[in-house]
């Protein structure tokens, strides 16, 4: 194809912006829209013909993207800058922006990226998923295979002491410290098993395991760790699935308070509001500063965020230096029950 | 004698238990089962006295069993040998009517002495179960305390918001974010169970917690 002159070229590039599948709005220095496509007026949800659009402002259309107005704002009072916003939701939809600095004005690329956050999503599920399942299975085998085995030797051991008479004091000793090694390994043994998978959330439910969790960590532990739950049971019940994804949310932010916090008190609560689960861990350690955050002790963090994205709750950190940390986990009742 | 019937579902275990009363001639295990169905079924069969119940048996659940038994036949004695040793297992244990309880650490001497205790009608809790009892017995007492338990933060922020502190105020204050106020807020809403601010204030009124 031979271009000839300039309304040919104009035809042929309006062609290919409004066929695009990303959506691009171009706007002036004062925020006014000189060119959109199709998929733009889509994407934003513009309830406006798009040729009534062109010559608007785009401010009027970004009440619900407030990362993309906060930022296209600061350009347009301190200058222009090429920004990415990686991942934003609008009206159900994941959104990818980037906007670029062009010659007299700003181009916006809008891209649809729902899909590919949904697939990622549901693979870092499977993958939960199938960790949950291995870990399980591995619980059981220790439980099941290694506990009776260590119970049978540990009394088998225990019976050769009658054997022996006053002579053989030496003997007796030994066999004792048999039973003593034996009684660590059990002990190493149940905690491996219970830290794998707890067979208590299925029994006794996530109070009481959460409270059991505390137990245990306050006994072998120097900081002083208490449980609180109101107790109520929320209107519907839980999955067992999101039952554990909290159970491990729980034992993860106290894991992380135990190893960092130095703290000489750490308080974990599950709260059971009408619509709303709220876990919250809290202490009065050295506490840390927010901004080195992502370099310290990232992949606790990371699993706890991706496990409260499965429950369709939110997560947050608060912490200054020396002033301990608070850490919230809110779930919505209504959404991790399916 | 005391005619004892052994649950669990591993035989070696339950093997090994056997031995252990070869020469106890007071004790005289009558029966093997490796689920909660063949302890029933022994029970319909034969007269027995004392249960050796473990758990967790595959699918089976002993504390259930336990219930059942207690109901069916409440002068049997059960007593649970388990690895659980944490207070939630133990609990239910003893609401389910179990006579005693032993981790699976306890000794022949122990185990002996204990089926003999709760043959005569006594409870037999081993050293670190009583402890696990008495543990969750005061944090349940601390918990019931007016029967609302407040974290030191949240008697911190009720005093504030008392004081009419307002949340960025109390935020400053105690280096926390206004989001995390605000949650503070909302549990004590719900914990305390107040419709709004003045019930707020109300309650720390009356508790005292403005002296602090």
């Amino acid at each position: 194809m031979i271009i000839q002159n300039f309304t040919e070229i104009n035809d042929f590039l309006i062609s290919v912006f409004g066929a695009s599948s990303f959506g691009i709005i171009v706007i002036d220095l004062d925020g006014e829209i000189s060119m959109v496509n199709e998929t733009a007026v889509k994407l934003l949800n513009i309830q406006i013909a798009i040729n009534d659009v062109v010559d608007t402002n785009i401010f009027e259309y970004l009440e619900e993207l407030n990362d993309l107005r906060d930022q296209l704002q600061s350009c347009l009072k301190k200058g222009r800058k090429a920004f990415h916003i990686s991942e934003t939701s609008l009206g159900g939809k994941c959104l990818s922006i980037k906007v670029q600095p062009i010659l007299n004005g700003q181009t916006i690329n809008i891209e649809d990226i729902s899909e590919r956050v949904a697939a990622r999503q549901a693979a870092f599920n499977a993958i939960l998923e199938g960790q949950e399942n291995e870990r399980q299975r591995l619980a059981s085998e220790i439980h099941d295979g290694l506990g009776p085995m260590l119970s049978t030797i540990r009394l088998k051991t225990e019976a050769l002491k009658e054997n022996f008479t006053t002579e053989g004091a030496k003997l007796l000793q030994e066999i004792s410290q048999i039973v003593g090694l034996i009684d660590t390994i059990t002990d190493d043994t149940r905690n491996i098993s219970h830290a794998l998978s707890p067979s208590s959330l299925k029994k006794l439910g996530l109070v009481a395991s959460l409270h059991s969790l505390c137990e245990n960590a306050n006994e072998h532990s120097k900081s002083n760790i208490q449980f609180m739950s109101n107790g109520k049971k929320p209107s519907k019940k839980l999955a067992e699935q999101a039952k554990l994804n909290i159970y491990r949310v729980g034992q993860e932010l106290l894991n992380d308070a135990l190893k960092y916090s130095q703290a000489e008190n750490i308080n974990l609560q599950l709260t059971f509001h009408k619509d709303e689960l709220l876990l919250t861990i809290e202490d009065d350690g050295i506490g840390f500063d927010k901004k080195k955050l992502q370099e310290k002790n990232g992949i606790g963090l990371m699993n706890i965020e991706s496990r409260t994205k499965v429950l369709g709750g939110t997560f947050e950190v608060d912490s200054q230096p020396d002033h301990g940390v608070s850490a919230s986990i809110y779930i919505p009742l209504s959404k991790e029950t399916d | 004698m005391i005619n004892l019937v052994i649950a669990d579902d591993h035989k070696i275990f339950r093997d090994g238990l056997k031995s252990i009363f070869d020469n106890q001639a007071e004790i005289d295990v009558v029966g093997e089962a490796a689920n909660g169905a063949q302890v029933l079924d022994l029970l319909s069969k034969q007269s027995i006295d004392v249960i050796l119940m473990d758990i967790s048996m595959g699918e089976s659940d002993g504390i259930g069993t336990t219930q059942i038994i207690k109901k069916k036949y409440p002068d049997i004695k059960v007593l649970i040998l388990s690895m659980h040793n944490e207070s939630g297992f133990i609990i239910k244990s003893m609401e389910a009517g179990a006579s005693g309880y032993l981790l699976k650490n306890a000794g022949k001497e122990e185990t002996i002495r204990a089926i003999n205790t709760v043959f005569t009608g006594d409870t037999y809790y081993s050293n670190e179960v009583s402890e696990k009892i008495l543990a969750h017995l005061t944090q349940k007492n601390n918990n019931n305390k007016g029967s609302i338990h407040l974290t030191k933060r949240e008697k911190e922020i009720l005093k504030l918001i008392a004081e009419e502190y307002t949340n960025p105020e109390i935020a400053e204050q105690l280096f926390i974010s206004i989001r995390t106020v605000d949650t503070h807020r909302r549990n004590l809403l719900e914990k305390i169970g107040a419709k709004n601010t003045v019930g707020l204030v109300k309650y720390a009124i009356k508790e005292g917690l403005l002296d602090l």
